[in-house]
């Protein structure tokens, strides 16, 4: 597959998924951006593998975890920092819960919330999450519990099968990327 | 985790529907797409920050022998037409060698797309197409929101640019452009921003907040940036149609058919490859080739294929009037909108010509009842100030907010010309820049 299907064909799927991971459409698209260009100049690699696209996601979440180090940093603590409260509606009192509930999620720490993200959005397991992010299995597990603790979710069942079904009913009918599957083992990971 | 236990409890569901709501924030994959075009091709690993959102795929210019990524910088300002700015009908003077712009007080009343369309097909001029160099002038700007809380307003960033493609590949095609990597100028946008921008001090400029754009040096100035020319070696390509990748050479576009039946079908079967499996766009084939005519109403075709494109474009499902609006310039036209196409053209039908194209507008399905000026900007002059020197101010954008436009593009000059502007001596020695020879 050449840079230019790949881009045409999964561009739209990457935009939402870094939308639903950053909350923020400015923030999003830089990082797609990012994320692709530098995906282009190590194409003849990245091709090789069997799903391009999740070394590309990688490079996403990577991409926001490293943007909001840096939000982090940059900004005196104390002032309202959060790119989700930028742009939460305030108008509907119908949807106040939902828009309650984005603007929590924005208030996770990053990994927390890449990890609800990527298990409940893009259904992924545990195993591949944390390959994905660089850390335990266990660590996982871990932010997963305390970001729903924190959001005050209960799941009816735990585990993977329910996240796919969450991750399949959140998905657009239609332009649904295929089944979640397992990383390739021989990416190399880390943001360049 | 907190003992904030009154909220209340949630349900898988719910994080489902707050996922669904965030997927609206995707941003518009064509777009997107342009700018990731732009960067690749011209060869950027590092990727430049800011929006390279423009309408010129990225190509690498020199500034005699340096490398500069010039187009991903023109690139970089984006687009949008101010229809939400006001219809008052400021005339201007700007005219130009090709598309001489008359001042346009009296349009003729329109009540549809169609219409303008049409008239604008009927009145496109005749134009030279023979010529050495395909010469574009344009002004660029985005919309920011700047001030303080007490003293909210708006500003624009202005780069005016010249593009001169060459005909003949091997050849140098040339950009004059005040492009920089440090600082773009921006003023406030209407006079009410103005009053609120001396009101607050009249700060010489504004940086934007972090995480926006990352190379934190940027820097928006009230004062204008000095020009500059670059060049690059012509491959020979002087337009593009969207869709299209590589771009055109002269003698494709002027293959180009004008004949109504032919031009269409040529247009539809572009824009019907990219809008089905596998590529499948997500917007219907009519509005991609809304977009396809965009392009060409500013490439170097006949005069007869651009009245064809006009009314192409008037024959396509989902146009929306504006009504009549002013240009970031001045100009009066009328404003279109095209259903799915996060963009407004402003036409002028008696000159038959494009002045405007604007990015970012949001879904005109769902246009923002508070209008753009109404939103609040988020912090106010920083700490950033040192001894002696007033403070810029911090600057957010208007990117990713639905329903504002965020940029524009004014064409001032669309045409052939026989040959390149004489250099100014005083660009040349002010950049210290040597010329390489043509």
């Amino acid at each position: 597959m050449i840079f230019e299907e790949f881009l045409v064909a999964r561009l739209p799927a990457v935009l939402r998924f870094a939308a639903v991971l950053t909350g923020d459409r400015a923030s999003a698209e830089d990082a797609v951006q990012d994320a692709m260009i530098r995906a282009h100049a190590r194409w003849s690699m990245i091709s090789q593998l069997d799903r391009p696209e999740f070394y590309v996601r990688k490079m996403i979440v990577n991409e926001f975890l490293a943007a909001r180090r840096r939000t982090w940093r940059l900004i005196p603590a104390g002032r309202s920092t959060d790119l989700d409260d930028r742009i939460t509606p305030d108008h509907a009192d119908g949807l106040a819960d939902r828009a309650v509930l984005i603007a929590e999620l924005g208030k996770l720490p990053p990994r927390q919330r890449a990890v609800l993200v990527l298990r409940y959005y893009e259904g992924l397991s545990d195993p591949v999450i944390a390959d994905l992010l660089g850390v335990s299995h266990g660590a996982v597990r871990g932010y997963a519990s305390r970001a729903l603790a924190a959001l005050r979710i209960e799941l009816t069942q735990a585990g993977s099968a329910s996240a796919d079904q969450m991750a399949k009913a959140g998905r657009r009918s239609g332009q649904a990327s295929p089944a979640p599957v397992r990383f390739e083992e021989d990416y190399h990971g880390s943001k360049g | 985790m907190g003992p904030r236990d009154d909220r209340p409890l949630r349900t898988g569901a719910d994080l489902v529907a707050a996922f669904r709501d965030l997927e609206q924030r995707a941003a518009d994959p064509h777009r997107v797409l342009t700018a990731i075009r732009a960067a690749t091709s011209a060869g950027a690993d590092g990727g430049r920050r800011g929006r390279a959102t423009g309408r010129y795929p990225a190509r690498r210019w020199r500034i005699a022998g340096t490398a500069v990524l010039a187009a991903a910088v023109a690139a970089a300002m984006a687009i949008a037409v101010p229809a939400l700015l006001s219809a008052a009908s400021r005339s201007s003077a700007l005219g130009n060698r090709h598309h001489q712009l008359t001042p346009a007080s009296s349009l003729p009343v329109l009540h549809s797309a169609r219409q303008v369309l049409l008239m604008a097909a009927a009145d496109v001029p005749a134009e030279a197409t023979t010529g050495s160099y395909w010469h574009v002038a344009e002004v660029q700007g985005d919309m920011l929101a700047g001030g303080t809380k007490a003293h909210p307003y708006n500003i624009v960033t202005r780069n005016p640019e010249q593009m001169w493609y060459a005909r003949t590949p091997g050849h140098h095609n040339w950009m004059l452009s005040s492009w920089n990597n440090s600082s773009a100028q921006a003023i406030p946008l209407t006079s009410a921003d103005r009053a609120a921008w001396r009101a607050a001090g009249s700060p010489p400029g504004w940086f934007p907040l972090p995480g926006r754009h990352r190379d934190s040096g940027y820097r928006y100035t009230v004062r204008s940036q000095p020009l500059q020319y670059v060049w690059q070696a012509s491959d020979g390509v002087v337009g593009w149609i969207f869709g299209v990748d590589p771009g055109f050479h002269a003698d494709q576009f002027a293959r180009m058919p004008a004949s109504y039946t032919a031009l269409r079908r040529y247009l539809f079967s572009i824009a019907d490859r990219l809008a089905k499996p596998p590529i499948n766009y997500g917007i219907p084939a009519s509005s991609i080739v809304w977009v396809e005519a965009k392009y060409l109403l500013v490439d170097p075709v006949s005069a007869d294929v651009r009245a064809t494109t006009f009314r192409v474009m008037a024959s396509l499902p989902g146009t929306r009037l504006l009504g009549l609006v002013t240009d970031p310039l001045g100009r009066q036209g009328y404003g279109l909108a095209m259903k799915f196409d996060e963009s407004e053209l402003i036409i002028n039908p008696v000159t038959g010509t494009m002045l405007d194209y604007a990015y970012g507008v949001g879904r005109p399905e769902k246009p923002n009842p508070a209008g753009p000026q109404q939103q609040p900007p988020l912090v106010g002059c920083g700490p950033h100030a040192t001894p002696g020197r007033r403070a810029f101010c911090k600057l957010e954008t208007y990117y990713g907010r639905p329903d504002t436009w965020t940029g524009y593009v004014a064409f001032t000059s669309v045409g052939w010309v026989a040959a390149l502007p004489k250099v100014p001596p005083a660009v040349r020695s002010n950049q210290g820049y040597v010329y390489a020879p043509l």
